[in-house]
């Protein structure tokens, strides 16, 4: 039953065009010809969950599929939410205002860790009960997602099945079975059953853990882990990712949704690969989109045209999770911008030279874009050991070249609380911002811009979990402001400017990251206290968390502060991204030995993804020895 | 190449602002194939003007947009290709070539017609009569005095160009519109509500703009959105 929205209560909400759907590219179906109804939810505001990609892919691969319809619904802002709440509304979807609890599935994208309590918002909102295990046939079955999936376990009292990799690939066999299951009259208990066994699905309700008798070492009241194991025998020991094998052979969304209003990053978005080949041994995204696999440049060719045309936007972003490692971008670029001038094309991390300088330029049409480079360790010691393959000389010799070109706008980005850190890699990051301020200097006066801008900002090393850093200890919230201190003091030159922010939302993202079943009761009562939005500065709550943090019994240290032994059963032992556990430990290993590992394009390193899939560029052609090591 | 098109905002589009709306009607015609000019310089901007912003929640039955083509298209296929590409809620009701040079639009509306709707147990006609018949309807309001925002006083009577009700519950309203004084008449109905002593109903009455009018050297109004003379006319009502 599709729900009215009185108009007066619109007018009364900041940004009304939130709430109205009915956006161009939307889809509508017959809900008498629909066997799986689906609400796909982001639990962050509008302005902020439309600027996501993978909503456009999975709404419109979802919706291509017969019977089944995709809906979208994204968290209220708080001045909504309360109207809602006063007057009784629950919370709908943009497509029909279907309530949330009419669905069938309610699927979440767990894109970042502090946007948990909003889930939590979300399902009380749509009058969906919290905890799984207290829904009943008359309930939607909630789904979850995403990169954060891959640590399910924080979120396994709320979500009744996670899915584990990439939606091109099993939603449709999960529909269909869901339908064969309707038809039969089957219930959920008995549907959970069988979507344990599609493959990458993990519904948490069917695996048992249990813990240690004692604490761990060092802790008060928190015992470890002593297994994870399958309670029924329909449940896998371990769920493996799914994930596209051929790039090329899926569809992509020319016609993406075009908001009315004007969201974060308003613009035409085409992905140009997936994966990432750097190894970078701090970064989530790095592992868990192995491996690196590309779109052709004829089918980004034909997409881009496809979605310039079908949106009439004038902006277009291309995006991976590092743009140099496309062969051929600079052709790609050229073609694109000689068959659309007047379309600004933007893409993240670019290799700062010469030709990327010039092409940057032709490509903002004049204008001298910020130039940003993430050398995240301050010394050449600390980014060879989280594996950082930018040298100083790279980044000099890019900003020399930047200023004669009149650039004035540099932005450097770092991170403090790596492990192995020390003052003296603090203080590296003051002195390469000031041999920054000092190549403009060097240019001549008349060959330079006017002034200079060095931004540095940095954030907190927050470990992650299937990261090699995984086992790591986080630093304490001293230790971490210490060192924003400390730098901030270092940092003596006029020119720069420093950004940085508070540690506890760091803390926090950490304790979530590497969480486990018991940290469901956390977050629950956070939500309880009232937080939302906590990834928004201005509405996270630090002591409504402080107290959750105290009433739950969470230990901090268990899950922040520790060094994990080698042999501990981590609370996600029993997912696996293709990626093994012994290259993950081999490489911590490495990183206290300041040992480099190769990108995969150089050298295969035997991260084991090729046991799931043999695709993308563990099959790019190499050299025989290269060949023949790849085999060993 | 300068055309002038008269459009209808309703629907779920009245929730969408001005320049949010603006930026759906550029992309629309970029979608439409119309070749839009554009100003030259770092940041290219496609030559569009609208009339005065409608306020959220407004319906608009006859809006007003001009724009520059870099060569020239058909009136009725910038129609049918326009209409295909806008989203439910706007739709173009009549296009036409504008003689050069012209005076932009904005430059000649004076005042701008409303239809309000009011709930029927509310007791409007009455209510309003009682404002309308005092000396000055002073408002608050924020705005710049020497370029320092601040609390300023308004007097917006005089801003009532004339009115008339329909029947006891739909007020038909000219109020001073364009460039150089407007009235939003939200701010004339809050004061109503006030004087009602229901200001938390404000938002139940239903507003639409439907008419835009200049005026001559005499004096005179005239309407700026009649279309009926235009050869080139959608069918389509609202």
């Amino acid at each position: 039953m599709s729900i009215q929205i009185p108009d007066s209560l619109l007018l009364s909400v900041q940004k009304p065009a939130r709430y109205i759907g009915g956006e161009v590219n939307t889809v509508t179906k017959d809900l008498k010809d629909v066997h799986a109804h689906f609400c796909f939810c982001f639990p962050d505001v509008y302005d902020v969950g439309m600027c996501h990609l993978g909503l456009q892919i999975l709404y419109h691969g979802l919706n291509s599929y017969e019977g089944v319809f995709c809906e979208r619904c994204f968290a209220p802002w708080t001045d909504m939410e309360e109207l809602m709440r006063r007057k009784d509304i629950p919370l709908y979807s943009l497509e029909t205002f279907t309530p949330l609890h009419e669905f069938d599935f309610v699927g979440f994208t767990l894109q970042y860790e502090m946007s948990y309590t909003n889930i939590l918002n979300m399902l009380d909102l749509g009058r969906i009960p919290l905890m799984a295990k207290d829904r009943t046939d008359e309930d939607p079955l909630v789904i979850a997602g995403g990169p954060n999936a891959y640590n399910p376990e924080p979120l396994a009292d709320f979500v009744d099945l996670f899915y584990m990799g990439e939606g091109e690939v099993e939603y449709e066999h999960l529909f269909r079975l869901y339908k064969e299951h309707r038809e039969k009259g089957g219930g959920r208990r008995d549907f959970l059953k069988i979507a344990a066994a599609v493959p990458g699905i993990y519904v948490p309700s069917l695996y048992q853990v249990t813990y240690e008798d004692h604490p761990a070492e060092g802790c008060d009241h928190t015992p470890m882990i002593s297994s994870v194991t399958p309670s029924d025998p329909a449940a896998p020991a371990v769920v493996t990712k799914v994930l596209c094998t051929d790039m090329d052979a899926i569809d992509y969304p020319t016609r993406p949704i075009i908001p009315y209003l004007q969201i974060v990053h308003d613009r035409a978005v085409m992905e140009i690969f997936r994966g990432c080949l750097r190894g970078c041994r701090f970064c989530h995204a790095g592992m868990v989109y192995r491996p690196v696999r590309m779109r052709s440049k004829e089918n980004v060719l034909a997409w881009v045209d496809e979605v310039l045309k079908g949106t009439g936007y004038d902006e277009l972003s291309l995006t991976s999770l590092s743009s140099n490692d496309y062969p051929g971008l600079y052709d790609l670029l050229r073609e694109i911008h000689e068959k659309y001038p007047h379309v600004n094309v933007s893409l993240p991390s670019l290799r700062v030279d010469a030709f990327s300088l010039e092409l940057m330029e032709e490509l903002a049409q004049g204008k001298k874009s910020l130039l940003t480079f993430a050398a995240e360790g301050g010394t050449q010691r600390l980014r060879d050991v989280i594996n950082k393959g930018i040298t100083e000389e790279e980044i000099l010799s890019g900003v020399r070249l930047a200023f004669e070109g009149q650039w004035d706008r540099i932005k450097l980005y770092f991170m403090l609380g790596l492990p192995t850190e020390t003052q003296e890699d603090v203080q590296g990051i003051a002195d390469l911002a000031s041999r920054i301020v000092h190549e403009w200097y060097q240019v001549p006066k008349e060959k330079r811009s006017r002034d200079v801008s060095v931004g540095v900002s940095t954030s907190f090393f927050v470990p992650k979990p299937f990261t090699p850093f995984q086992w790591t200890e986080q630093c304490g919230y001293e230790e971490y402001m210490e060192k924003q201190h400390f730098l901030n003091a270092a940092i003596r030159s006029k020119k720069v400017r420093y950004s940085c922010h508070d540690a506890f939302l760091s803390t926090l993202e950490g304790l979530l990251a590497r969480g486990d079943r018991r940290t469901g009761a956390l977050i629950y009562t956070a939500w309880k206290k009232g937080c939302r939005f906590d990834s928004w500065s201005d509405m996270f709550n630090e002591n409504a968390w402080k107290e959750a943090i105290e009433e739950t019994g969470t230990e901090v240290f268990y899950y922040c502060y520790r060094r994990r032994p080698a042999d501990e059963v981590l609370p996600w032992d029993h997912i696996s991204i293709g990626v093994s556990k012994a290259f993950l430990w081999g490489e911590y290993q490495r990183a206290f030995e300041g040992k480099v590992t190769p990108n995969c394009r150089e050298h295969c390193s035997g991260c084991g993804i090729r046991r799931i899939c043999n695709t993308g560029v563990c099959t790019e052609s190499r050299t025989s020895d290269e060949r023949e090591e790849v085999a060993k | 190449m300068k055309k002038q098109l008269i459009f209808y905002k309703g629907g779920r589009l009245r929730f969408v602002g001005h320049l949010d709306m603006m930026r759906t009607m550029h992309r629309a015609m970029t979608r439409a194939d119309i070749p839009l000019s554009y100003s030259r310089g770092f940041n290219p901007h496609p030559h569009m003007s609208f009339s005065s912003p409608l306020a959220l929640g407004c319906i608009g039955e006859r809006e007003i947009m001009e724009f520059r083509l870099e060569k020239d298209m058909e009136d009725s296929l910038i129609l049918e290709q326009l209409n295909a590409q806008l989203p439910q809620g706007l739709y173009v009701r009549g296009v036409r070539t504008l003689e050069e040079p012209s005076t932009p639009i904005m430059a000649l509306v004076r005042v701008n017609e409303y239809r309000i709707l009011f709930p029927e147990d509310l007791p409007a006609m009455e209510v309003f009569e009682q404002l309308t018949s005092q000396p000055e309807i002073t408002i608050t309001k924020l705005g710049k005095i020497h370029g320092r925002k601040q609390q300023i006083r308004v007097d917006i009577k005089p801003l009532i160009e004339s009115y008339h009700w329909e029947n006891p519950h739909t007020l038909v309203l000219l109020a001073a519109g364009g460039s150089e004084t407007n009235l939003k008449p939200e701010l004339l109905l809050e004061q109503l509500y006030i004087l009602m002593g229901c200001p938390e109903r404000q938002h139940e009455e239903s507003i639409s703009r439907s008419r835009a009018f200049g005026r001559t050297e005499e004096g005179a109004l005239y309407d700026l959105t009649d279309i009926s003379s235009w050869e080139c006319t959608a069918s389509w009502q609202p």
